[in-house]
C-alpha cells in the first residue's frame, strides 16, 4: 500500500473516531456513570455502593420533588412558548427589513447569549430587581414599585426569556433564511391569500427549524438553575435549582443522580414528543445530505 | 383584447425596469416575451401576475382592471423556471393547491386532478414528493398546477430553461398542444429564441424595459424591425458600412459591398447590415463573376454537420462569415474557394440609430 | 385599499416587535453599564461619571487571578473544540456516506442536554469513579463536550457550500492529501475555524452550569461573580458585567466584519437577496 492511499483511507476513520471517541468518554460515560449513581444512596456525606431504587422512591413520593419537577415543565413550557411567539415575528422582520443589515441584527442577538448566564442574572437584577431600573423609575416618578417582578416566578420567567430568546432568534432565523420564499409568490399565485400562504407554506416549511429553537430553549429551562435562584422568590424553587443543591449544600449525590436522570429522561420525552408529531416530510425535510 | 397592459412602467431606485410598455393579447394566443437577461422580460410578467406593482399604468385582464388587486385574485397561473413546487405536499396535493384555494367541492378536486394527471401522464407519481421526481417530472407537475385551475391566462417564466434539450423540444410541443387545447392565452418568457419561435403566434422582444417590436412569429423573424431583433433573432451575418452617394448600396468595412433593395439611406451615412446564415447561397468557385455586389469569393474555413444541414465556416480576409446550407445541396471541404451569394431582399438594412432603413 | 392597509399593519407590527426585542434585550445592558461608570450606581440618571468602580475591580487580586482562569479555561475548551469539531464536520460531509444521520445525532446530542447535566455527570465520573479532584483541565474538558455541538454547527453552515471538487482537483494536480489540506481546504475553512473559535471561547469563557461542577478551588469570573452575587449586586460586578459585554461585542464586531467582508458565511448567504 503506498503512503498516499494509507492516508486517504485513514482521514475517514480518524476525522469521525476522534471526535466520537471523545463524545463518548467525556460525554456518554460521565451520563452512564449518573445512572450508576443514581441506584446507589449517600450516607453522611459518604457513597455507598448498595443498588437501590430509594432515590426514586424519595423522588416519587417525597412530594417537593414532584411539585418542582411541574412547576419546571410549566415554567419550560411557558418560557419556550413565549419565545417563539416572539422570535417569529423577530426573525421575519430581519429578514424582511434587514436588507445589508440583517447580520449585524441577527449578531446584536447573539451578545446576550454569549455573555453568559451569571452576567445576564446581574443585568437583569439591575432591570427587575428592588432597585433596578424599572422600580427605579416608578419610585421616581412617585409610583409603588411593582411587585410580581420581584423575587416571583413571573421574574424567573422574564429572566429565562431573556436568557434564551436569542438562541430561538438564531435557530429560527437560519431555518427562514434558508427558507425559498419564491414558494410564497408560488402560493399566492395559485390563489392564496398572503396568511393563507402563511400557513399552506411558511409555517410548515420552517416548522422543523421552530422545533429545534423550541427544544433548545425548553430543555436548558427545565434545568434552570441560577436564573430562580436569584430571580424567583421563595415559591420559586426550581427542578434543577433543587437538583443542584443535592451536590452543594445537601452533599447527597445520589439523589442528585437520581434528579439528573429524571430530568434527562424528562428532556429525551418532551422532545420526543415533539419529535414524534412531526413528520419530517411535512417539513420539506429532504435529509442529510448536501441538497 | 383579453389581456391589455397600458402604459405600464417599472421603476427601480432611479432604473427604469419597465419603460412604458403598451400591448395587448387575445384571448387564445400563445404570445413569448424574448429578449436577454435583465431585459426586463420577467418584471414584465410578474406585474402581470400582480407579484409586482407597476409605478404607471394599468393592468386588464378579461376587461377588468386588476392593477390594484393582489395576485391571489387575478386568477391566473404561472409556472416558474425552478418550478417552486411545494416540497412538502406530494404531487397530488401540489396540483389540488389550486382548486383547494377556489373551495372547489372534494369531488371536483378529485375529478379536475385525476384529469390533469391524466393529460400530462403523471399516472402513478401522485403520492411522491417534488425531490423524488426527475426534472422533466418535476416540469410537468409545474405545467399541471398551472394548468388545473382553468386560469384566465397562464404565465411561464423560462419554465424549460433547467431541462435538457431534447426534453426540452418534448416538451415545446406538449405546451403547444395544451395551449391549443384550452384555448386561454399563454405568455412565455424566454431568452432563448428558438422556443419562442418554435411555439408562438406572436413574440414580443423586449429590450431595456421596452417592447421593441410585438409581430407574428414569421414577421419578427423574416423582417426584423430594428437592427436588436436582427441580431437577436436567428444566427445572421453582420456588416458595418457606409452609404453611397446613391443610398442604395453599401460599402462594408471588410471590403463587400452590398446592393440593397430600395434606396433608404441617407448618402454617406454609416449604416448596418445582417443576412442570416441560411440566405447565404454557396457554389463552386469560378462559376460566374467572381466579385460584384452581393458576391463575396472566400475560402471555407470549416465544416460542423448538424444532420440534416451543415455549417460553413468562411474565411473573407480578416474576417469569419457563416452559411447554413441543407445537405442536400453540393457540400464543401475545408479549405476549397467558394463564392457566397446572396439577394438584394435578403439583406435587412438599418441605420445607424438601428432603425430599419430599407 | 384593504389589502394595503393590512400590508402595513404587519410591516409595522413586525418592525415595533424587533425594536421592543431590542430593547428588552439591551436596557439591561445599558443601565448596568451606565451604572458601572458612575458614583450614584443604584439609580444612575443622570450619571455622576467615574472610574473608581473599575479600579477597584482590576486591582482586586481575587478578580485578577479568575480573569487568568478564565482565559484559560476559554482558550483551552474553545481551542479543543473547534478542531475537534472541524475533524467532525470534515469526516461528516466527506467521509460518513450513509451513517451521516448517525454520527450527527451523536455530534449535536450535547445541544439537548442540559448543561448542568453535563456538569454534573462528569463531576460524578471523574470524582467517584477516576477519583480526580477537580481542576481547570477537567474543567474544559467537560465545557468542551458543549462548546463541540456548537463549533460544529457553525463549521458546517460554513463548509456546507464549500466545493470537495476543489480537493480532488488538487490531488488530481498530484498534490498529496496532506499538502492539499493546507493549501486548497485549510485557506477556505478558516473562517469557520476562527468564527467557531470565538464563539466557543466566550462560552466556555462566561460558563457557569458547566464550570462550577468541575473547577474544585480553582475560582473563574463567572464563579467569582456567582460567589458575590449571593451577597447581593455590588456596582463590582456590574463593572465586570460591562466589562465581559464589550469584550462579547468586539468578539461579534471581529465576525461581523469577516462575513462582511464575504470571508465567511456561518450560515449567512448573501446571494439569496429576495428571501422573502
Amino acid at each position: 500500500m503506498t503512503r498516499r492511499n494509507f492516508a486517504s483511507r485513514a482521514a475517514g476513520p480518524l476525522l469521525l473516531g476522534v471526535p466520537t471517541l471523545f463524545l463518548l468518554a467525556l460525554f456518554v460515560v460521565p451520563l452512564a456513570s449518573m445512572v450508576v449513581l443514581s441506584f446507589w444512596r449517600t450516607e453522611n456525606y459518604h457513597i455507598v455502593q448498595d443498588w437501590n431504587v430509594g432515590n426514586y422512591v424519595t423522588l416519587a413520593t417525597g412530594g417537593a420533588y414532584v411539585t418542582f419537577l411541574i412547576r419546571s415543565l410549566v415554567m419550560a413550557t411557558v418560557v419556550s412558548v413565549v419565545s417563539v411567539a416572539v422570535a417569529w415575528p423577530v426573525s421575519y422582520a430581519i429578514i424582511l427589513y434587514g436588507g445589508r443589515y440583517r447580520l449585524l441584527f441577527t449578531l446584536a442577538f447573539a451578545v446576550p447569549f454569549l455573555t453568559g448566564e451569571v452576567l445576564r442574572v446581574i443585568a437583569l437584577q439591575g432591570l427587575l430587581g428592588p432597585l433596578g431600573l424599572i422600580n427605579g423609575v416608578l419610585m421616581a416618578l412617585g409610583a409603588a414599585p411593582l411587585r410580581f417582578i420581584m423575587y416571583t416566578n413571573v421574574a424567573s420567567a422574564i429572566g429565562l426569556v431573556y436568557l434564551y430568546l436569542p438562541i430561538v432568534v438564531t435557530v429560527i432565523y437560519l431555518s427562514l433564511l434558508n427558507f425559498d420564499a419564491r414558494l410564497i409568490d408560488a402560493a399566492k399565485i395559485f390563489g392564496a391569500s398572503p396568511l393563507r400562504a402563511f400557513f399552506e407554506v411558511t409555517w410548515p416549511l420552517n416548522l422543523f427549524g421552530t422545533l429545534i429553537g423550541f427544544a433548545l430553549c425548553f430543555i436548558p429551562c427545565l434545568s434552570a438553575t441560577l436564573a430562580p435562584r436569584f430571580l424567583g422568590g421563595p415559591n420559586g424553587t426550581l427542578y434543577g435549582m433543587a437538583m443542584a443543591q443535592q451536590f452543594g449544600e445537601s452533599g447527597t449525590w445520589a439523589l442528585g443522580a437520581a434528579m439528573g436522570v429524571v430530568l434527562f429522561l424528562t428532556s429525551i420525552l418532551a422532545v420526543l414528543a415533539i419529535g414524534m408529531r412531526v413528520n419530517l416530510r411535512r417539513t420539506g425535510f429532504t435529509g442529510f445530505g448536501r441538497g | 383584447m383579453y389581456i391589455t397592459l397600458d402604459g405600464v412602467s417599472r421603476q427601480y431606485g432611479s432604473v427604469w425596469a419597465i419603460d412604458r410598455v403598451t400591448m395587448g393579447i387575445a384571448r387564445n394566443e400563445f404570445v413569448s416575451l424574448l429578449g436577454p437577461s435583465g431585459s426586463g422580460k420577467t418584471t414584465l410578467l410578474r406585474i402581470i401576475a400582480g407579484l409586482e406593482r407597476p409605478s404607471q399604468g394599468r393592468v386588464l385582464i378579461d376587461g377588468v382592471d386588476v392593477t390594484e388587486l393582489p395576485p391571489h385574485k387575478r386568477g391566473v397561473a404561472m409556472v416558474f423556471q425552478e418550478f417552486l413546487l411545494f416540497p412538502h405536499r406530494t404531487v397530488w396535493e401540489n396540483l389540488a393547491f389550486p382548486l383547494r384555494m377556489l373551495k372547489l367541492p372534494a369531488a371536483e378536486i378529485e375529478e379536475r386532478v385525476r384529469w390533469v394527471v391524466g393529460i400530462l401522464s403523471l399516472g402513478g407519481l401522485e403520492k411522491r414528493y417534488p425531490n423524488q421526481l426527475s426534472g422533466g417530472q418535476q416540469q410537468r407537475v409545474a405545467l399541471g398546477r398551472g394548468l388545473v385551475g382553468r386560469p384566465k391566462a397562464l404565465l411561464l417564466d423560462e419554465p424549460l430553461a433547467n431541462l435538457d434539450r431534447e426534453l426540452r423540444q418534448e416538451m415545446e410541443v406538449e405546451i403547444r398542444r395544451h395551449q391549443t387545447a384550452l384555448g386561454i392565452p399563454f405568455i412565455y418568457v424566454t431568452h432563448n429564441q428558438e422556443e419562442a419561435l418554435s411555439m408562438s403566434d406572436r413574440i414580443a422582444v423586449v429590450r431595456r424595459g421596452r417592447i421593441e417590436d410585438f409581430a407574428a412569429r414569421t414577421e419578427i423573424y423574416d423582417r426584423p424591425k430594428t437592427a436588436f431583433i436582427a441580431q437577436f433573432v436567428g444566427r445572421s451575418n453582420r456588416f458595418e458600412g457606409t452609404a453611397d452617394a446613391g443610398g442604395n448600396r453599401l460599402a462594408t468595412r471588410c471590403g463587400a459591398r452590398l446592393a440593397l433593395p430600395a434606396p433608404g439611406l441617407t448618402p454617406g451615412s454609416p449604416a448596418l447590415a445582417f443576412i442570416k446564415n441560411e440566405k447565404l447561397r454557396l457554389d463552386a468557385a469560378g462559376t460566374g463573376a467572381a466579385s460584384g455586389p452581393n458576391r463575396i469569393a472566400c475560402t471555407v474555413k470549416d465544416v460542423i454537420l448538424r444532420g440534416a444541414y451543415a455549417d460553413y465556416i468562411l474565411a473573407f480576409g480578416e474576417r469569419e462569415l457563416n452559411a447554413s446550407r441543407p445537405r442536400s445541396e453540393r457540400s464543401f471541404l475545408a479549405g476549397e474557394p467558394v463564392l457566397a451569394s446572396f439577394a438584394p431582399g435578403d439583406i435587412d438594412v438599418f441605420d445607424e440609430k438601428g432603425e430599419q432603413a430599407a | 385599499m384593504r389589502g394595503r392597509l393590512a400590508k402595513a399593519t404587519t410591516r409595522y407590527a413586525l418592525l415595533a416587535t424587533l425594536a421592543l426585542s431590542y430593547l428588552f434585550l439591551y436596557l439591561p445592558i445599558l443601565h448596568i453599564g451606565l451604572a458601572a461608570f458612575s458614583k450614584n450606581a443604584n439609580f444612575p440618571y443622570p450619571p455622576r461619571w467615574t472610574l473608581d468602580t473599575f479600579g477597584r475591580l482590576f486591582g482586586n487580586s481575587l478578580y485578577q487571578g479568575a480573569f487568568l482562569n478564565s482565559l484559560v479555561l476559554g482558550i483551552g475548551a474553545g481551542a479543543l473544540s473547534t478542531l475537534l469539531a472541524a475533524a467532525a464536520t470534515l469526516g461528516l460531509m466527506r467521509h460518513a456516506g450513509r451513517r451521516t444521520g448517525l454520527f450527527l445525532t451523536l455530534f449535536v446530542a450535547p445541544l439537548f442536554v442540559a448543561e448542568v447535566l453535563v456538569g454534573i455527570a462528569s463531576l460524578i465520573f471523574n470524582g467517584l469513579f477516576l477519583e480526580l479532584q477537580g481542576n481547570l483541565v477537567s474543567a474544559i474538558l467537560a465545557n468542551a463536550v458543549h462548546c463541540f455541538s456548537y463549533a460544529l454547527l457553525i463549521m458546517a453552515t460554513q463548509l456546507y457550500r464549500y466545493d470537495w471538487r476543489l480537493d480532488d482537483a488538487a490531488m488530481v494536480f498530484g498534490a498529496s492529501p496532506l499538502r492539499t489540506f493546507f493549501e486548497v481546504t485549510l485557506p477556505l475553512i478558516w473562517p469557520g475555524l476562527l468564527g467557531a473559535f470565538i464563539v466557543t471561547f466566550i462560552m466556555a469563557f462566561n460558563n457557569l452550569e458547566i464550570s462550577f461542577y468541575l473547577l474544585g478551588a480553582t475560582p473563574t469570573l463567572p464563579s467569582v461573580a456567582w460567589g458575590a452575587l449571593r451577597y447581593g449586586v455590588k456596582p463590582e460586578l456590574y463593572a465586570l458585567a460591562t466589562a465581559v459585554n464589550l469584550v462579547v461585542v468586539l468578539g461579534l464586531g471581529i465576525m461581523f466584519v469577516l462575513m462582511l467582508t464575504g470571508k465567511a458565511a456561518f450560515g449567512h448567504r448573501p446571494e439569496r437577496e429576495r428571501a422573502v
